[in-house]
């Protein structure tokens, strides 16, 4: 009974979050129609919490969770399972997804470099070094100043930035907090150009 | 949680304390004979190179019992735990500052830090500090600065002395020291014995110090054969056993650590004329450790290591006085150090030679000018040579300014050129640099690397780190009773030896080697003031401002490299120039207020010690390798130690109550060190027997 109970209510925290964690702000798109990019932020992603080992694979361009059913085409970009991120390329899917990480502030970064890019091998994830894990306090923190910089599987450039590991996103995370919960935020162009 | 005093009885060697206390700030300060910045003893005032000395009256009056509560209220010295408890100074780590006995190194850096509470108070004269390097007489180690704790007694009394102590922990101490001089030499011997239940910061888990005892026994010989001839033969043995436990898995393992430390010198000298004074010095030490961890149910085997790590060293010094005007140090010696210990794959063995000069030239009175160098050749890392100069200048009878120039050098430790350790349960390795191209080799003939990042056979060109260090500062006695100095520090620190991934194995874990790579800049200043009040009342200040840098992170800082996430916004940013703290573990500010009480007469003796530490870098959360974050600093904060001690019966009998952190300031997360509140109380009895004259 217990057991069923909390399934119920993951499952209802899970509903909840697909329905309302994506948080657009997108007010300035309407009055500058032109070239002003929205900035997209995601929050409380659940990355396998269940512990199943299985990733949360998302696209950018639809900002939503895409099935797992769907592992093996192009509609994902990049997924989450735990503290690995993973791009729909190379070992971990067949998108030929490229990125690298890129070291600044995510809203200075105006132009995805040129050349760089490498894709997810076995023995290196392209996006690896998002976090900083602490012996001492096991708590995972997002590494300031990494931007995350995709080419998707659809040919476009986007800058992802991880902003929380922990339900809420709260300042100073302890034990008690919630993990495998993202919040990050994304800038993905649509015109396939690099810049931002 | 306090326990209150019992007490009971401790016993020192009052007649050092009676004497000085006659006037409580004694020019005499001034006139202390000195050895560890020269080698030979020179007085205090003369030397190009500050020193400060504490005094066993000192030690006494503070009541304390290991050297690391003596060192830690001393200005610009910081204690800090890593692998033991250690001495930050001028703003580098406990390892880059050596620590000597009777003029002789202390082995038994397991990790870097040599263990300063393992050295009990009770019996030492004075210990001198020297800041800056003295790589030019030490060799290896002497970096940031030597602390040589000085044990001989050359009183001509006799004299036994007792002590016991008890207080907050359950800890008490019990130590015992007799000192026979006769006409051509003196006999002493001492033992204490150390024991306490530890303690638990708040409502922590686990103890922050298990239950422990230790033992120290030491004795020393000096003869003079006739006016010409002298020997000295010393040794010390210290024992410590430590009770520890911690959970696995839901069962408790118990961790039993035995600790020894083993020395033993002869010193020969002869004086063929007062101005000649040749020394053979033969010393040899012993430390060792075995740990063994096994479950408390079914004493089954957890784990086990042990770490034996010996060092002998002959050598030789002579000394000459050439005029009024010159003397002349030189000398040679010989280092044979070995170590074997679990994580090693065999008996190591390291090899040195060493020369030494130095030329103290006195052109005037108020000029004196000390030169020196230290050539070092090692059979598993490049020579070195340490220059070293210094140049004081006496304005007038108040005022001196001094200067030194100098490098230091920290050698290669065992751990970096021979570790060879597989953690078979996460799955990485960290090879020394010796061993590692070999190894690597192995692995890849066995199909266990994937890529190799670095040109293996250039891991074992590993080099010494080294620094380059000046300091300038001031003396000044603008009165009989006002003492005050400055200093002004700078040290940048090359080759820094890290850990970086050198291999990649084929399980995705890396192997890990040494390597030269950072450089850091450490750089402030130090004022000391001293001012007698009355006869009776003394108040002593100190104060340092330190600076710590990484070059190479401030560089990335300074070209916006280096991200924060803002505090109010919570949006990432670049952190600025004026935000980079700097190291980790470095305070900015720190100081101490002293005052002091003294009144032979009654007997009564009583000081209250101010100790504040501004906040520091403690840990990096969030991986841009800056403490940044509040969460990422460990707060500023201040102790108070009081210590009150009444004589009687002539200074015979002697009873002291301590109050250690009456604040009861406790950080269980940052300073596991620091109990709260501790009392203690002790009585010292003293028997003077006879006098030699």
């Amino acid at each position: 009974m217990k057991v069923l109970n909390k399934l119920t209510g993951i499952s209802a925290v899970a509903l909840a979050l697909f329905l309302t964690s994506c948080s657009k702000s997108d007010d300035n798109s309407k009055t500058q129609p032109v070239v002003e990019l929205k900035t997209t932020t995601v929050t409380n992603l659940a990355a396998d919490t269940a512990n199943k080992g299985s990733y949360t694979l998302y696209s950018l361009a639809d900002n939503k969770v895409i099935a797992n059913a769907d592992s093996a085409s192009s509609k994902w970009d990049i997924g989450f399972k735990a503290t690995s991120i993973i791009i729909n390329g190379g070992v971990s899917g067949p998108g030929k997804a490229v990125g690298q990480v890129v070291n600044g502030v995510f809203n200075n970064l105006t132009e995805a470099p040129a050349t760089g890019y490498v894709t997810d091998s076995t023995s290196n994830l392209t996006f690896k070094s998002w976090y900083s894990y602490n012996a001492t306090t096991h708590i995972i923190s997002a590494v300031p100043g990494k931007v995350l910089i995709i080419k998707t599987p659809g040919g476009k450039y986007a800058k992802v930035e991880i902003l929380s590991y922990y339900k809420d996103a709260p300042t100073n995370p302890d034990l008690t907090a919630v993990s495998r919960l993202y919040k990050f935020q994304y800038v993905l162009q649509t015109n396939g150009t690099a810049k931002f | 949680m306090l326990k209150y005093i019992i007490l009971i009885g401790c016993l020192w060697w009052p007649w050092s304390l009676f004497a000085q206390t006659d006037t409580v700030a004694d020019n005499k300060v001034l006139q202390e004979v000195v050895v560890t910045a020269t080698r030979n003893e020179q007085l205090q005032k003369q030397i190009p190179i500050a020193v400060t000395v504490i005094k066993k009256e000192q030690l006494q009056s503070m009541g304390a019992m290991h050297l690391d509560q003596v060192l830690a209220e001393q200005t610009g010295l910081f204690i800090t735990s890593n692998h033991g408890t250690g001495v930050q100074m001028q703003g580098l780590e406990a390892e880059y500052t050596l620590i000597l006995l009777d003029g002789e190194p202390l082995i038994g850096r397991t990790a870097g830090t040599l263990d300063l509470s393992r050295i009990v108070v009770s019996n030492i004269e004075r210990i001198e500090i020297v800041k800056g390097p003295v790589s030019s007489l030490y060799g290896s180690d002497a970096m940031a600065g030597v602390i040589n704790i000085i044990t001989s007694n050359k009183s001509k009394k006799g004299q036994t002395n007792a002590t016991a102590r008890y207080g907050s922990n359950n800890t008490w101490q019990l130590d015992a020291g007799t000192l026979i001089p006769y006409e051509k030499g003196s006999f002493s011997l001492n033992g204490n014995y150390f024991d306490t239940k530890g303690y638990t910061i708040g409502d922590a888990v686990n103890p922050s110090v298990f239950p422990y005892h230790a033992a120290t026994g030491q004795t020393r010989w000096q003869h003079d054969w006739n006016h010409k001839w002298q020997t000295i033969i010393a040794g010390r043995y210290f024992d410590q056993r430590v009770s520890g436990y911690f959970d696995d898995g839901g069962k408790r393992v118990l961790d039993n650590t035995k600790e020894s430390d083993a020395n033993a010198s002869l010193v020969l000298r002869f004086k063929p004329a007062n101005q000649w004074t040749h020394q053979l010095r033969l010393y040899y030490s012993r430390y060792a450790t075995n740990e063994k961890m096994e479950y408390k149910d079914d004493k089954r085997l957890y784990d086990a290591s042990f770490f034996t790590q010996q060092y002998i060293k002959p050598e030789y010094q002579f000394d000459w006085v050439m005029n009024k005007t010159n003397i002349l140090t030189a000398g040679a010696g010989y280092i044979h150090e070995s170590l074997e210990a679990t994580r090693y794959d065999e008996r190591m063995s390291f090899n040195s030679g060493y020369l030494f000069v130095q030329e103290n030239w006195r052109p005037t009175n108020a000029w004196n000018v000390l030169l020196g160098a230290r050539f070092d050749t090692h059979n598993q890392y490049p020579s070195q040579i340490s220059p070293k100069m210094s140049v004081s200048f006496k304005i007038n009878d108040y005022l001196k300014v001094l200067g030194t120039v100098g490098r230091g050098y920290r050698a290669p430790d065992f751990r970096q050129l021979y570790l060879h350790f597989n953690n078979a349960a996460v799955g990485y390795s960290v090879v020394g640099t010796k061993l590692a191209a070999e190894i690597i080799r192995q692995m890849q003939a066995a199909g266990e690397i994937k890529s190799i990042n670095y040109d293996l056979d250039k891991l074992s060109d590993l080099n010494a780190e080294s620094s380059w260090s000046y300091n300038v500062g001031l003396q000044s006695s603008p009165g009989k009773y006002t003492h005050a100095n400055v200093n002004f520090f700078l040290n940048r620190v090359s080759n820094l030896i890290d850990t970086r991934a050198v291999a990649q194995k084929t399980n995705d874990f890396s192997v890990y080697s040494y390597v030269n790579v950072n450089s850091i800049t450490t750089y402030g200043a130090e004022v000391e003031i001293n001012q007698a009040i009355t006869k009776h009342w003394q108040v002593a200040g100190g104060y340092q401002y330190l600076m710590a840098i990484d070059n190479e992170l401030l560089n990335k800082v300074k070209s916006d490299e280096v991200c924060t996430v803002d505090e109010h916004t919570h949006q990432t940013r670049v952190l600025t120039r004026r935000e980079y703290f700097g190291l980790f573990n470095r305070s900015h500010h720190a100081a101490n207020l002293k005052v002091r009480y003294t009144n032979p007469l009654r007997g009564l003796d009583a000081n209250l010690r101010l100790l504040y530490r501004s906040k520091y870098g403690f840990v990096d959360e969030n991986g841009n390798n800056v403490p940044d974050k509040k969460s990422e600093f460990a707060l500023r904060y201040a102790t108070v130690n009081l210590a009150v001690a009444k004589s009687f019966i002539d200074h015979r009998l002697r009873f002291q109550i301590t109050a250690d952190n009456i604040l009861n300031y406790t950080d269980a997360a940052h300073i596991p060190t620091l109990p709260g509140r501790v009392y203690t109380a002790a009585f010292y009895l003293y028997i003077s027997t006879y006098q030699i004259n």
